[in-house]
């Protein structure tokens, strides 16, 4: 397992938009559904964390047998995020009887 | 850890299974909740997600090469569009608040019962509100960037001083600018103010209507002259009074003197060596007696007129006392006729005159010197509209009501037909009334007039000829402080008829009697 820049260059990339997000926390929080947004954001930026970590690491990490923890620990990152961006879509764009 | 690996790629089918649903909200959802820029920037975080879900699934399941490499550089985009979600929002946001801002100022802008008018320095219009709208019958849209002076020309004359407020950056102020509308003298405050914070270049204009503030100043002067005036005459009267004294007593004196009633002048003849009948024949033949009578009538007359004006210009702290309707309705009758104001314009002499008083009515409570300030005010509104009417065109076209009272309307075809001038006083005692009526066969009065002859300050005369209260402080007085009713009647070409109303009896605390006063 080699470490990708691409990956690495995602991380920072994320890492500067939710520095963005907390930087203009006062006016985003009246972005609708704010929270479940950043919170969909911030578990995707974990999963490119972990992603990079798992690239770093790898040899340790395979040396202790960890090493395809970290990668499921990538892809749960992952479909939480999925699932809360639907919630979000869900509290933005659904209907009120889709709520209730 | 294999089972949990094999795990990993089911896990890439619940993402993609989740956002299938987000993106499923995102187009069956409710539009408008963010804007369309946003929303798109929104579908391609799903869309590349989506993308990713799908191409590790197709890895774990060893069909991926392309599909991977693909992977590896479209995630780079995520940030990116996850980056222009949150900053078209907060571009959005700002646009709205600046929306709302202006929305804001403007409902200010047009709340202001002032016209306000911001110019820039050219003095092209900037800004427009409500007021100013209403007055030119140009919306902002009409007047934006069109010069100040085309739009509204009344404040042409002004571009100077806007060009001083501009450039010394002082608030220039000119109080109580005229203005003609629709023959009425109206006058506005002007206040400019400029604009030269922040590089604007510029100012606001504001024009108040203080007609009303300004008629009221001017009463309050010419009533503060008219007590002033008020007490002078009084204190002139009582000093005229005594050489008119003197005036008559001598006369009388001289008169007894050279009767033959008293032996005393028969023997001082006499003694001059003539006789009483010598010198009588002598005064007789020349006249004299009969300019002594003159002197002796001129004299009681002067004194009366006196009497008279001393009785109007006190204060009115007298109480309803009973009075004689008709002695009332004569003595100021013989007040109007003496009027010097009134003789000047349209003499009370040259009005036939018809007087019909009932019986029955020699004791109506009443405030005297207000009611004869009602009947003189009448009288003087109707000899006014008589002498329109007989004077026609050579005339001014209407002269003023009583003491600034509203103007009849300049219709000269009227009594001019041949009638002679009249005016007719009746009483009449109707339960629980004493009704006056004062009828002129004058020109009449127009039904736009006969509206609002008893309101405060309404008058079509010109500036400085007229309070317009006249009629109005007559309404009050007969309403207000005798409880009863003033009415007008009038028939274009025909005539006017004032009709007062006032209780007989006063009822217990003041109370009127139940019928409703006319509200003129």
């Amino acid at each position: 397992m080699e470490i990708q820049q691409n990956e690495i260059v995602v991380f920072i990339l994320m890492l500067g938009v939710l520095i963005f997000y907390v930087g203009t926390y006062a006016q985003s929080r009246r972005f609708p559904g704010w929270k479940l947004f950043l919170i969909s954001f911030s578990i995707l930026t974990a999963g490119f964390f972990f992603t990079n970590i798992e690239g770093v690491f790898y040899q340790i990490l395979h040396l202790h047998g960890l090493a395809e923890a970290s990668n499921i620990l990538e892809h749960s990152c992952y479909v939480v995020s999925a699932i809360v961006l639907a919630l979000w879509s869900r509290s933005v764009f659904g209907r009120r009887s889709d709520r209730s | 850890m294999n089972t949990l690996t094999k795990a990993i790629p089911y896990m890439d089918l619940v993402s993609l299974a989740a956002l299938l649903v987000a993106a499923w909200y995102l187009f069956f959802g409710r539009e408008g909740i963010v804007g369309s820029r946003v929303k798109w920037m929104v579908w391609m975080i799903v869309l590349l997600l989506m993308f990713n879900s799908l191409s590790n699934s197709l890895e774990w399941l060893r069909i991926t090469a392309v599909l991977d490499t693909m992977e590896d550089y479209s995630a780079l985009f995520l940030p990116v569009f996850y980056f222009f979600v949150i900053f078209i929002f907060l571009q959005e946001l700002g646009f709205a608040e600046v929306k709302h801002l202006r929305n804001y100022l403007t409902n200010v802008f047009d709340s202001m019962p002032s016209m306000l008018v911001g110019v820039d320095a050219r003095g092209r219009v900037t800004q427009w509100n409500s007021t100013a709208a209403q007055k030119t019958g140009l919306r902002l849209e009409e007047a934006k960037g069109q010069a100040l002076s085309e739009v509204y020309p009344l404040l042409s004359d002004q571009l100077e001083h806007l060009r001083y407020a501009v450039e010394q950056g002082k608030v220039y102020v000119e109080p109580r600018i005229p203005r003609n509308l629709d023959g009425e003298t109206r006058f506005d405050d002007l206040t400019i103010y400029p604009l030269v914070e922040n590089g604007v270049q510029g100012a606001v204009i504001r024009l108040d209507d203080v007609t009303e503030r300004a008629r009221i100043e001017n009463v309050m002067v010419q009533t503060e002259k008219m007590m002033s005036v008020g007490g002078l005459a009084a204190g002139m009267a009582h000093e005229i009074n005594n050489p008119i004294g003197v005036i008559l007593l001598s006369v009388q004196n001289i008169l007894r003197r050279v009767s033959d009633d008293l032996p005393a002048n028969e023997a001082a003849a006499r003694e001059c060596g003539t006789s009483l009948d010598a010198v009588r024949a002598y005064l007789e033949r020349r006249s004299i007696l009969e300019f002594l009578r003159d002197i002796e009538i001129g004299g009681r007359r002067a004194s009366e007129i006196v009497e008279n004006m001393l009785q109007f210009s006190r204060r009115t702290e007298s109480g309803m006392i009973p009075e004689d309707l008709a002695r009332v309705i004569t003595d100021t009758i013989a007040l109007a006729r003496s009027d010097y104001d009134l003789k000047k314009k349209y003499d009370f002499k040259n009005i036939q005159l018809e007087t019909d008083f009932a019986e029955g009515l020699a004791s109506v409570p009443l405030i005297r010197i207000e009611f004869e300030q009602v009947l003189l005010n009448l009288f003087k509104n109707s000899a006014q509209a008589l002498s329109t009417a007989v004077g026609g065109a050579q005339r001014q076209p209407a002269l003023s009501a009583a003491a600034g009272g509203a103007q009849r309307q300049p219709t000269l075809s009227a009594a001019a037909g041949g009638r002679p001038p009249k005016l007719t006083i009746r009483t009449e005692r109707q339960e629980p009334w004493a009704v006056i009526t004062v009828t002129d066969n004058g020109p009449g009065i127009a039904e736009s007039v006969r509206k609002r002859v008893f309101e405060p300050f309404f008058t079509t005369k010109p500036v400085g000829e007229g309070t317009g209260l006249g009629l109005s402080v007559s309404y009050m007085i007969i309403t207000i402080h005798h409880k009863g009713q003033l009415e007008l009647s009038s028939v274009p070409g025909k005539g006017t008829t004032f009709t007062i109303r006032i209780p007989l009896e006063r009822a217990a605390g003041d109370s009127a009697p139940t019928t409703e006063a006319h509200d003129g």
